[in-house]
């Protein structure tokens, strides 16, 4: 037989001598279906943009984010101040500038927290089933049987302000959803023939884990990773306008928010600029989760 | 079914396995007992729902417990004992258990020693990796050696099942269905397993394509000296690809003999039954004789033959018991009350 095949080997071999093979991988389909998705493709660019103004924060910005300049104080917006000033006198498109770097940081922070916990412990919940699965999802329960900001306030106000303490509350609030979420997509490919076959050639249980189920569901976690990101931006400017965040002088925009409110009749600058700045994030990241979402679906291939 | 022999890769014996759902208790597998040897193609023909399928799960440890429970039976394989009775200490009376080996133990032997190929081709790979990924990991799982060595041979197999090397680097997706198959099977041979059970590896695939992937199987096989457990359904596979043949009916083997047996002396009623439903290029028949009625629910399995409400040849003395499997002639048995007595 071996040699009967030699024929076909030899004519596929001469075909394609010096030629790579164009694969399509899943990701680069899903790729492909992005792109003809306009409205995804300008929540990536907006997304694309303000992680450039995260990381070129220091040259973007004109002032630094505390510096204070009393005689421009008040200043609507101009040419020298393009976002205008709050009442010290700081210029407020470089504190939304610096503000970028926070969310997105913070933001990203988080949702890799929330990965590792709460993620992890979804996935185990889902492969190994019966009484893991119980324990875990009844503690998952608890934690959610509390309203999420609710939780996260509670959880700060015990830590007290700070970048370590939000980050934990949001990981801790956010756990449950994130949980749950995991343990349904490892429930897909949980029956799959080939995690079967897999098992049938005597693959073992965490490679099964990492190798195989978790490849699977990478799509279905990445449309649920940006949706997040959104959420979380949002919880932490939140979290921020209530006094229970990050301290002044940081240029997180809930805080620039929140300094801004006590100014809001006569100055509407001072929370517009910051608010926009949050809304166009958050659309931003939930038009690309969407179109993630169109994008992975294979029903629509 | 005792041959001496010692170069039996697989033994079977007694195996019994039951399902208990929430409505009752299906009796899969009610005594099953073979054996092969190495080199040695076993066809194990019988209706959807007569236990094939279990019985190569039971081999794998890969039944679903619950609610599947071995519940009798013995499984030796290359010498080692996969399932097998142990006195086991309960309360103050020593009682027989039957005792598998751990998930752990099983998945050193599952590919190395026994290997599976599934029914349909199109779900078993892995849809996000590489297919020569696929057959290395096997190798690489089982065979100590780096992972180079494990690619070298996981493209020696891919060129040894009919697929260039080159397409190493290619998902399951790009693959026809046949293709696929070709894959499974080179995972499957890729250690070099004692024992081969193929869950009609064919069912999916159209009949050209069948008659390649058995061909390449077969010469495969041969090469490794491979025992195969070959499931189907299909008369016309066994004829081609098997040693020997054993059918199956409601959980039991019913008849069990060399091709030359089950084809040309069959005994028993219900493979009788089976040939002559086949249809025939030969003889001009106007219409196929068929079984009549439907497979023995295996939920309620009569006490007496299982085969009595289907056989045309039924007698009152077929309700007196269940029949045993005796020796026709020389490797050829027969689960037939009217062959016991020696009318045929």
């Amino acid at each position: 037989m071996a040699k009967r095949m030699t024929p076909a080997i030899a004519r596929f071999k001469k075909k394609h001598a010096g030629k790579t093979i164009q694969v399509s991988t899943p990701g680069k389909e899903a790729w492909r279906r992005l792109r003809r998705n306009r409205t995804a493709l300008l929540g990536l660019a907006i997304i694309l943009l303000m992680l450039i103004a995260a990381i070129f924060a220091g040259w973007i910005a004109p002032y630094e984010y505390q510096q204070q300049i009393y005689a421009d104080a008040y200043q609507t917006p101009n040419a020298r101040h393009l976002f205008g000033t709050d009442n010290f006198g700081r210029d407020l498109f470089s504190r939304c500038v610096y503000g970028a770097r926070y969310s997105l940081s913070l933001g990203l922070m988080c949702v890799i927290a929330s990965f590792l916990t709460g993620g992890m412990l979804g996935v185990i919940a889902g492969y190994f089933g019966g009484r893991v699965d119980n324990l875990i999802m009844r503690f998952m329960d608890m934690f959610q049987a509390i309203p999420q900001v609710m939780l996260a306030i509670s959880i700060t106000a015990a830590l007290g302000n700070g970048i370590p303490q939000m980050i934990t509350a949001i990981t801790v609030s956010t756990m449950p959803t994130i949980s749950k979420n995991c343990r349904a997509a490892i429930l897909n490919v949980k029956n799959a023939d080939y995690v079967e076959s897999s098992r049938a050639i005597g693959v073992g249980r965490w490679r099964m884990i990492f190798r195989h189920m978790i490849p699977n569901s990478v799509g279905v976690m990445v449309i649920f990773v940006v949706g997040l990101m959104g959420a979380t931006i949002n919880m932490m400017a939140s979290l921020s306008y209530l006094g229970v965040g990050l301290n002044p002088p940081t240029p997180e925009w809930g805080l620039i928010l929140s300094d801004g409110k006590g100014f809001f009749t006569a100055y509407p600058h001072m929370v517009l600029f910051p608010s926009l700045m949050i809304l166009f994030t958050i659309l931003a990241f939930n038009m690309l989760g969407d179109g993630l979402r169109d994008a992975f679906d294979p029903r629509l291939k | 079914m005792k041959r001496e022999n010692n170069d039996t890769v697989v033994s079977i014996k007694d195996l019994v396995v039951h399902y208990e759902t929430h409505e009752g208790v299906v009796e899969a597998v009610n005594g099953v007992s073979f054996e092969i040897k190495k080199g040695e193609v076993l066809g194990l023909v019988g209706e959807t729902g007569a236990g094939k399928t279990t019985i190569a799960l039971s081999i794998m440890g890969l039944l679903p417990v619950p609610p599947a429970h071995v519940i009798d039976g013995e499984i030796i394989l290359d010498g080692e004992i996969l399932l097998g009775k142990q006195k086991v200490q309960k309360g103050r009376k020593k009682k027989d258990v039957v005792v598998a080996k751990s998930n752990h133990e099983m998945r050193h032997i599952r590919g190395k020693k026994v290997s599976m190929i599934f029914q349909d081709p199109m779900t078993a790979l892995n849809p996000v990796r590489y297919v020569g990924d696929q057959i290395a990991e096997v190798v690489e799982l089982h065979n100590i050696c780096s992972a180079k060595e494990a690619t070298q041979r996981a493209k020696e197999m891919m060129e040894k099942v009919g697929i260039p090397a080159e397409r190493y680097y290619e998902y399951p997706h790009q693959f026809s269905g046949g293709m696929r198959q070709r894959v499974i099977i080179a995972i499957a041979l890729a250690c070099e397993p004692e024992l081969l059970l193929a869950d009609e590896p064919t069912t999916a695939l159209d009949v050209t394509i069948q008659a390649q992937v058995l061909d390449m199987m077969r010469t495969l096989q041969r090469e490794q000296q491979t025992a195969l457990l070959m499931i189907t359904h299909d008369l016309g596979i066994v004829a081609e690809m098997c040693d020997r043949c054993a059918i199956i009916y409601g959980g039991q083997i019913v008849e069990c003999g060399d091709l030359e047996h089950i084809f040309d002396r069959p005994r028993h009623p219900y493979t009788r039954g089976l040939l002559s439903s086949i249809p025939s290029l030969e003889k001009d028949v106007s219409r196929l004789s068929p079984i009549p009625g439907l497979v023995a629910d295996p939920m309620d399995l009569p006490e007496y033959c299982t085969f009595y409400d289907r056989c045309d040849k039924h007698c009152e003395s077929c309700k007196t018991g269940d029949p045993d499997l005796v020796e026709a002639e020389p490797g050829h048995f027969v689960r037939c009350f009217r062959v016991e007595k020696g009318s045929v």
